[in-house]
């Protein structure tokens, strides 16, 4: 459910799919570059375990990102999916966003549209940086999609998957992009070498693997997401994306 | 109404001796340019120099501009480690009240005004021997007397006021009488106003607006009119927050170079916007 109602932000529909995304006004925004940020987390039945420390994770990001000297200049949409894909909140700037918003964020339940949840988000970027782009801001942006399961409930492919982030990273919407797939559990039951097909067939230009959800290992994950960012942050101007962090 | 500023170095300059300002003073947006003399030194310290003198003369003039407010403002912020020459430099001030937007210039530059019809009304302000009258002229007789006396530049403004279609081709052309530098204050000082009933736009930008130059047909380089310079520069998609900015990091950073076009001299501009 979304967390946040402003009359500022107006919705979209994606093309060519049932999938829609909300962002802030284009009159609304003052600066002269953003980048765009998209963060899907996985809320199937399976992340029950864990969830407090996704909810930690996600929460260290933004905190990390707010106290970044380039946090006027980046914008989040956040999301999440189970049998279905949610939007918490539509994009909008970091300051905009408060740790506290994503409280009891988490709710697990259901199955895995991990690749509705990852053309969902790569196509609301490509679209919203469309936009931007003609409104003659400079654009970039930066995908996180973590999960802990194989897909098993989606309508769109992995070849969908693959397109829109081509199109993605060959459009002249976005200066460039850069696409993290993160595992969770993947020493559980093949996982790991799924998603690193998934990883290969879709595109994405990144793949971690954190091997067990401890507490450990999952709260340096809040830390990795927020400097990846600013990575790509200041990366806008150059031409290309920045380079992929280790985790 | 609010304001925006950009400045940008120029291919021929090693630091930016253009400098640009903008925000919000005593509830009035402002914007400022600078211009400091390439021949002088520490001119890119000056240009800063005199754009936050100018704009804490704003803050002080609750009425009228008080233009004879910024060289001693100026001044007091250059202190002992760069020498007074460095306030060589131009000025251009844009302000904003509640029914006019104000432009002063001191020095050479363009002054350009966006009128709801959709023409623009252009000053464009240069000096004879190309030697602009900067006001740290006022600090030194001796550099006063060299400008205006025998043998020196003239210290002489020469003002063109053009109205340019809204596709920026000129449909008119004045070319006011000279004004001479002299040891009045106000002589240094080019000043337009505009009423927000009527236009919802005003500039001022330093002459690097006329340093632009494109490939020629045949070989080499030729300079890019000021109209057609004007044509890109006020192209706004969008009127909200640093819609000067978003203008010019684009015009400069992807149509100069797909097209191969080039400033030599730095560029500054600053202007408020009277539209809701």
């Amino acid at each position: 459910m979304p967390l946040i109602q402003d009359d500022t932000m107006e919705e979209q529909k994606i093309g060519g799919s049932n999938f829609s995304f909300s962002a802030k006004r284009i009159d609304d925004l003052g600066a002269t570059e953003y980048t765009l940020v998209l963060v899907a987390v996985d809320v199937s039945g399976s992340v029950a375990p864990f969830k407090g420390e996704i909810e930690a994770a996600l929460k260290e990001a933004v905190q990390s990102c707010r106290r970044s000297p380039r946090a006027d200049n980046l914008m989040l949409r956040v999301i999440t999916f189970n049998s279905r894909v949610q939007e918490l909140h539509g994009f909008k700037p970091l300051p905009e966003c408060a740790p506290g918003d994503y409280d009891g964020a988490i709710l697990p339940g259901g199955m895995t549209a991990l690749f509705d949840a990852s053309y969902n988000g790569v196509r609301s970027l490509t679209q919203y940086g469309q936009s931007l782009t003609d409104a003659e801001y400079d654009v970039n942006a930066a995908v996180f999609v973590i999960t802990d399961g194989m897909d098993n409930d989606s309508k769109t492919t992995t070849g969908m998957v693959g397109e829109a982030v081509r199109d993605a990273v060959t459009g002249e919407s976005l200066e460039s992009i850069t696409t993290v797939l993160i595992g969770v559990n993947t020493d559980a039951g093949g996982l790991n070498s799924y998603l690193q097909s998934f990883k290969d067939e879709a595109g994405f230009s990144q793949y971690v693997a954190i091997a067990d959800a401890q507490e450990g290992t999952l709260a340096k994950l809040g830390a990795f997401i927020s400097q990846s960012i600013s990575s790509q942050s200041q990366a806008l101007g150059t031409g290309g994306p920045s380079q992929a962090l280790t985790f | 109404m609010h304001a925006d500023s950009y400045f940008r170095r120029g291919t021929t300059h090693d630091v930016c001796q253009d400098y640009a300002l903008s925000g919000e003073v005593n509830g009035r947006p402002f914007g400022i340019v600078a211009d400091g003399c390439s021949s002088s030194p520490h001119t890119d310290f000056g240009a800063r120099f005199l754009a936050f003198g100018a704009r804490e003369a704003l803050r002080q003039s609750f009425g009228a501009f008080r233009y004879e407010a910024v060289l001693p403002l100026a001044c007091a912020a250059v202190g002992h480690m760069v020498p007074m020459a460095c306030l060589d430099a131009t000025l251009g001030i844009v302000y904003g009240t509640e029914t006019h937007i104000h432009v002063w210039l001191s020095g050479d530059g363009v002054i350009v005004a966006r009128r709801k019809d959709g023409s623009y009304w252009v000053t464009v302000v240069e000096f004879s021997g190309n030697a602009p009258g900067y006001l740290s002229y006022q600090l030194n007789g001796n550099r006063f007397q060299a400008l205006t006396g025998e043998g020196g530049p003239g210290g002489i403004r020469q003002i063109d006021d053009v109205v340019l279609s809204s596709h920026f081709t000129e449909t008119d052309r004045k070319r006011l009488g000279e004004k001479r530098l002299s040891s009045d204050p106000r002589s240094y000082w080019t000043h337009r106003v505009y009423p927000a009933e009527l236009f919802d736009l005003a500039a001022v930008m330093t002459d690097g607006a006329s340093s632009f130059q494109c490939p020629s047909e045949h070989g080499g380089l030729e300079v890019v009119p000021l109209n057609e310079v004007l044509s890109h520069v006020l192209a706004y998609k969008g009127m909200v927050g640093r819609f000067a900015a978003r203008r010019l990091n684009r015009f400069l950073g992807r149509h100069c170079r797909d097209q191969g076009w080039s400033h030599g001299d730095d560029f500054a501009f600053a202007a408020v916007y009277a539209g809701g």
